[in-house]
């Protein structure tokens, strides 16, 4: 196995690399330079709920568990703060024997495999959504496997027909009336395909789309629908024992509250029409909406957690299965002559908080530092020295009042109050941590900055003669009204 | 090409771009702040030459572009490096949004891309780009005083106007006789106040009072009559004054303005004398006014919001950062919540601006560098709006301080060169530069300044080798200081007690009591939050003889002032604190590490001598003068 043995060769053959995913995670990105995927993806450890520390199950297992164990069709929406490895995790599951022996997998990136395709950014919604997936399903028709089965059985005539009613409420395009299934199929996927890039960036062309009722989202779900189906069909011809499975990433870059509202809101029911197993990404934020807590029970909701770093009562004891994840991840990439001492990747995990992308960022930092000092090993003095220049860009993203009284409220009570604060997460300037009850903290290498000006809070109402217990509840009310102001 | 040489810390942004670049095959990602686009056009300069004439484009992004990454990727032809910026700052949402949804495409053709961003909008950039922008290598910040309201042209504007209300009430002068002319030359002694010139002022004043005698406690003058004396440092005629308002207040029946400016005079004279208890005891009592009275709140908080803001500048100066923050969001608060035509009125605006004053010298003192120049930049243009010449140029002349530091020399002189051009031109308006405050003089007698003559003395009979009357000092500035209210001792004072203590007991050979009084100021000020001071402490603590402490310690606290120095991008500290480093690199063998931390000494060296002929970025001329 290739390893980086100098403090030079970790920052740019490994750790920069993988901070951007350059890992080629997907089809599309392979034979990119920087490490492998098996040589770098380490399982993350067993979670633990409550006070019996019984094992969670990890994320990506139960995941493949849900797709391989249930019978249903399951719609399964995945997220987790940025940098907690979905990618990664989806990689993982798409890979997994398991999965790869049960079903034919459809990769679709939300965000397009090129500038032409994918969701408009800021403006995407469900039919968007809906038409993103036909077009991508009806392609899939275009592997010579699945291209042969389905000339050789054809598809369900009911299939067929929905797509024929379909296609004739389509504006005539030039194209030479469809034959049969697979034309059918073709000619959607053109429609779809062109629409997609059509609307992705004309303004108008989308505005009009949404006035048509022939990609209202009850029509494109029938069309989605049947494609699925046939789909399925041809694959189980092919394989019997094989499903058909969809796997949508990158949709959690719809981000803006509009977005997230049409297409994981109001458009999970629609969703969940979809004949087949599907897994999703959706935005971070949208799990701590109250509104999506009660979407469909069958829904299935998972969030990938960051690593269980440390403990509520021990913030600066790193937890040793955190640890063995994190020293496996360094010592896949690096060899162990590089540091100091183990101490450092303890403290490298505390300050990104248990977020793996955040601790390749701060060792990158780190190491940077190192070879700036022509230091032969990263120590951890050096890793200390590092964090001062890594903490200039998070403090220079928070010199607002508004969002330094946000920090001071997360630092002293732990939570995240309203919705002005879950931006927060989205930038890591606050951390979630977890397993049992999610608490929040500001980013550690902010914590410092963030404590300093709580404890002059604190001793600026002291002085002013507030009882001590009451200090911290002025504060807090102080904080939230200031937080609750533009930045 | 361009022929604008980068000062050493944007040459250190380079390198480390170009190192990344060199060194990765998988492209890269920086985010660059920094509005200038001439230290823009001079970064990619850099670069192409650190490059090896690799070609860096530049591409700035229309508002209206609605496919971004084919923009940057039809730029990124070959190997090419992106040198992106936006038309509009903060750049428009739905364009970021276009950029965000195409960082795969990017990472997978290996672009190399700087995105360039002004200090204001960073945050915008970082909203609207999440996920690009956890795809970055790094932030690095080539910000300049083009990043920054530098427009002081206002304060030209704000001299105007009040040179020609001088005129007007000059041209009245010239006819008017008896209570009109008491009433031009009242006007006079406010406008030359507000000029600076308070002698000129104080002779208005007088002149007034002997053609009109019965409108000397006029409240409508009251408050000039008395500042002038503060700014003029005369104690005496100052008390004797508010007392005699006192009597004019006691006799009336209601609660009229005279108890407003009386009140309010009385405050600032406690704060100008550095009696602090007395000055918040006065504070108080207008906070229970503002409470009790609800419908003379506006009278009330007109008064609490200018108290707050000058008593947070005591607070600053005393390192009391906490305290400071409380008043300046009090002083906010109240005035925010004034009715009717109080929002609009100069003085209200004033209070905001002279409030971001101060939190600029308190980021100051934090080392908090671009949060300083933000606030002081800010406060400088309102002020300048408002007709606050000194405090204008106050806040300019801190932040031309603070570019110097960094070693941003040509921005220092950009903006000294501004204060100086103003200056000039006011006092050509206003016929002569404003008389020096003299209101120190008020807290002569203070522990404060007791406390402050003490160190001076015996930090020169230290120098001269007078040890027994250095000791003396410094017991006279140890019992000064602890005479000093508890509440409001000085952090500062503290630490140069401490400091003296320390050097006192070096020079009395008692190494070991050297290093006790220095450790615990350097504690007490990180708890502060006073890193800038804390620097000094620190320094000090590294230079201790070996007898008087530890290789480690001495280690510690190098290290510890090179975290502040590099932290706030002080250069002078940086090369102290790596000399440091390097002795004691050498002491225990690290030569290579010695040797690493000598060259970027030699960087410093050469970038301070060389920092005198800087120019400052083409584009960050100060606005022209009307």
């Amino acid at each position: 196995m290739d390893w980086a043995t100098t403090v030079s060769d970790v920052i740019y053959k490994y750790l920069r690399p993988l901070i951007r995913q350059h890992v080629g995670a997907w089809s599309e990105t392979a034979g990119v330079a920087g490490p492998d995927f098996q040589q770098v993806y380490v399982e993350p450890p067993q979670e633990r709920i409550g006070s019996q520390m019984k094992p969670r199950v990890p994320t990506v297992e139960r995941l493949v568990d849900h797709l391989t164990m249930d019978r249903n069709d399951t719609l399964i929406l995945l997220t987790g703060q940025k940098g907690s490895g979905k990618t990664f995790a989806l990689r993982r599951m798409y890979d997994d024997p398991a999965i790869k022996a049960r079903f034919h997998r459809v990769f679709i990136r939300a965000t397009g495999e090129d500038l032409k395709t994918g969701l408009p950014a800021g403006d995407a919604d469900l039919r968007l959504l809906l038409l993103l997936l036909c077009a991508e399903v009806s392609r899939e028709f275009n592997k010579p496997e699945l291209k042969a089965a389905l000339k050789q059985h054809g598809a369900r005539v009911q299939l067929e027909e929905t797509l024929k009613q379909w296609v004739a409420l389509l504006e005539p395009d030039g194209l030479p009336t469809p034959q049969n299934f697979s034309d059918y199929a073709a000619k959607i996927n053109v429609v779809a395909a062109e629409l997609s890039w059509k609307t992705r960036s004309d303004d108008q062309r989308r505005r009009s789309l949404r006035l048509d009722e022939t990609f209202a989202p009850s029509q494109l779900i029938r069309v989605l629908s049947a494609l699925v189906r046939a789909l399925r069909d041809t694959v189980e011809r092919i394989d019997p024992t094989r499903d058909l499975l969809l796997v949508v990433d990158d949709a959690d870059k719809y981000a803006s509250r509009e977005e997230a509202e049409s297409m994981f809101l109001q458009g999970t029911h629609t969703l969940r029409e979809v004949p087949c197993k599907m897994v999703l990404t959706f935005p971070y934020w949208l799990h701590f909406d109250p509104r999506y807590n009660n979407l469909a029970a069958d829904v299935t909701r998972e969030v990938l957690s960051n690593v269980k770093v440390v403990t509520r009562d021990a913030p600066d004891v790193p937890l040793e299965p955190a640890m063995a994840f994190f020293r496996e991840m360094f010592h896949r990439i690096a060899s162990p002559q590089v540091l100091e001492s183990d101490d450092v990747l303890k403290e490298a995990a505390l300050l990104a908080a248990g977020v793996p992308r955040e601790f390749l960022r701060v060792l990158a930092g780190a190491f940077g530092l190192a070879n700036e000092f022509k230091e032969p090993v990263l120590t951890l003095e050096t890793l200390r020295d590092a964090k001062i220049i890594l903490a200039r860009e998070p403090i220079a993203t928070s010199s607002t009042l508004a969002m330094r009284a946000r920090l001071k409220y997360v630092s002293v009570t732990r939570t995240i109050p309203t919705a002005r604060f879950w931006e927060l997460l989205d930038s890591l300037h606050v951390v979630e941590y977890v397993n049992d009850r999610p608490w929040y903290a500001v980013n550690p290498l902010l914590r410092d900055w963030v404590d300093e000006q709580v404890r002059e809070d604190r001793k600026a109402l002291s002085d002013r003669g507030v009882k001590s217990k009451d200090i911290d509840d002025q504060l807090k009310a102080r904080w939230l009204e200031v937080a609750a102001s533009d930045d | 090409m361009t022929d604008h040489p980068l000062p050493l810390p944007h040459r250190r942004g380079v390198r480390e771009i170009a190192q990344a670049i060199i060194g990765s095959s998988a492209g890269a990602l920086f985010v660059c702040v920094g509005r200038s686009t001439a230290v823009r056009a001079a970064v990619e300069d850099a670069l192409r030459g650190s490059l090896g004439g690799r070609p860096v484009v530049a591409v700035t992004l229309a508002d209206d572009d609605d496919v971004p990454w084919t923009t940057i990727l039809e730029a990124a032809q070959g190997d090419v490096v992106v040198s992106l910026s936006f038309a509009t700052e903060p750049p428009p949402p739905a364009l970021l949004a276009r950029v965000n949804v195409g960082r795969e495409v990017g990472t997978a053709r290996r672009v190399s891309l700087l995105v360039w961003i002004g200090l204001g909008s960073l945050r915008d950039l970082q909203r609207g780009i999440a996920d690009v922008w956890a795809y970055r290598d790094t932030t690095v910040f080539f910000a300049s005083c083009s990043d920054f309201e530098v427009d002081a042209a206002s304060v030209v504007e704000a001299t105007l106007m009040l040179t020609s209300r001088l005129a007007e009430a000059d041209a009245v002068l010239s006819w008017a006789t008896g209570h009109q002319r008491a009433t031009a030359l009242r006007e006079r002694a406010l406008f030359l106040g507000e000029m600076g010139r308070h002698e000129d002022a104080l002779l208005a004043l007088n002149e007034a009072e002997a053609v009109a005698p019965g409108d000397r406690l006029n409240p409508a003058y009251a408050l000039t009559h008395a500042q002038v004396l503060r700014h003029l440092g005369d104690g005496p005629q100052l008390g004797a004054y508010l007392d005699e308002l006192q009597a004019v207040a006691e006799r009336s029946a209601d609660y009229d303005i005279i108890h407003n400016v009386l009140r309010d005079q009385r405050l600032d004279d406690a704060r100008a004398a550095r009696r602090w208890e007395a000055a918040f005891h006065l504070l108080d009592a207008q906070r229970v006014a503002f409470s009790r009275y609800p419908w003379a709140s506006n009278w009330f908080a007109a008064g609490i919001g200018p108290a707050c803001v000058n008593l947070a500048e005591g607070m600053v100066s005393l390192g009391q950062l906490g305290a400071a923050e409380d008043l300046l969001r009090e002083a906010e608060e109240r005035i925010g919540g004034l009715r009717g035509t109080f929002p609009q009125k100069t003085w209200t605006r004033m209070v905001a601006a002279v409030a971001a004053l101060h939190r600029g010298v308190a980021a100051r003192a934090r080392t908090a560098t671009h949060e300083a120049l933000a606030e002081l930049h800010g406060s400088a243009h309102r002020l300048g709006e408002v007709g606050a010449l000194d405090k204008a140029l106050e806040s300019m002349t801190i932040a031309a301080e603070i570019y110097a530091e960094i070693g941003l020399c040509g921005d220092a002189r950009q903006v000294q060169g501004g204060i100086d051009a103003r200056r000039r031109e006011i006092e050509t308006l206003t016929g002569g530069p404003p008389t020096p405050s003299r209101e120190d003089v008020l807290a002569e007698s203070s522990p404060h300044r007791r406390t402050e003559r003490a160190l001076v003395l015996g930090a020169i009979a230290l120098d001269e080798g007078r040890s027994n009357d250095a000791a003396q000092h410094l017991a006279d500035a140890t019992r000064s200081h602890e005479e000093d209210e508890p509440r409001f001792r000085s952090h500062y004072l503290a630490a140069r007690v401490a400091r003296l203590q320390s050097r006192l007991a070096l020079h009395r050979s008692r190494p070991t009591e050297a290093l006790p009084p220095l450790a615990q100021s350097a504690a007490t000020l990180e708890e502060a939050g006073l890193h800038r001071e804390r620097l000094n402490t620190l320094f000090e603590i590294a230079r201790l003889p070996p007898e008087a402490a530890s290789l480690e310690a001495r280690v510690r606290a190098a290290r510890g002032a090179w975290r502040i120095a590099r932290g706030g991008g002080l250069l002078v500290p940086e090369r102290d604190a790596l000399a440091l480093r390097a002795q004691f690199a050498r002491e225990v063998g690290a030569l290579d590490e010695a040797a690493a931390h000598e060259a970027v000494i030699a960087e410093i060296d050469e970038a301070l001598a060389a920092g005198r002929s800087d120019p400052a970025p083409a584009d960050a001329t100060l606005a022209p003068s009307p």
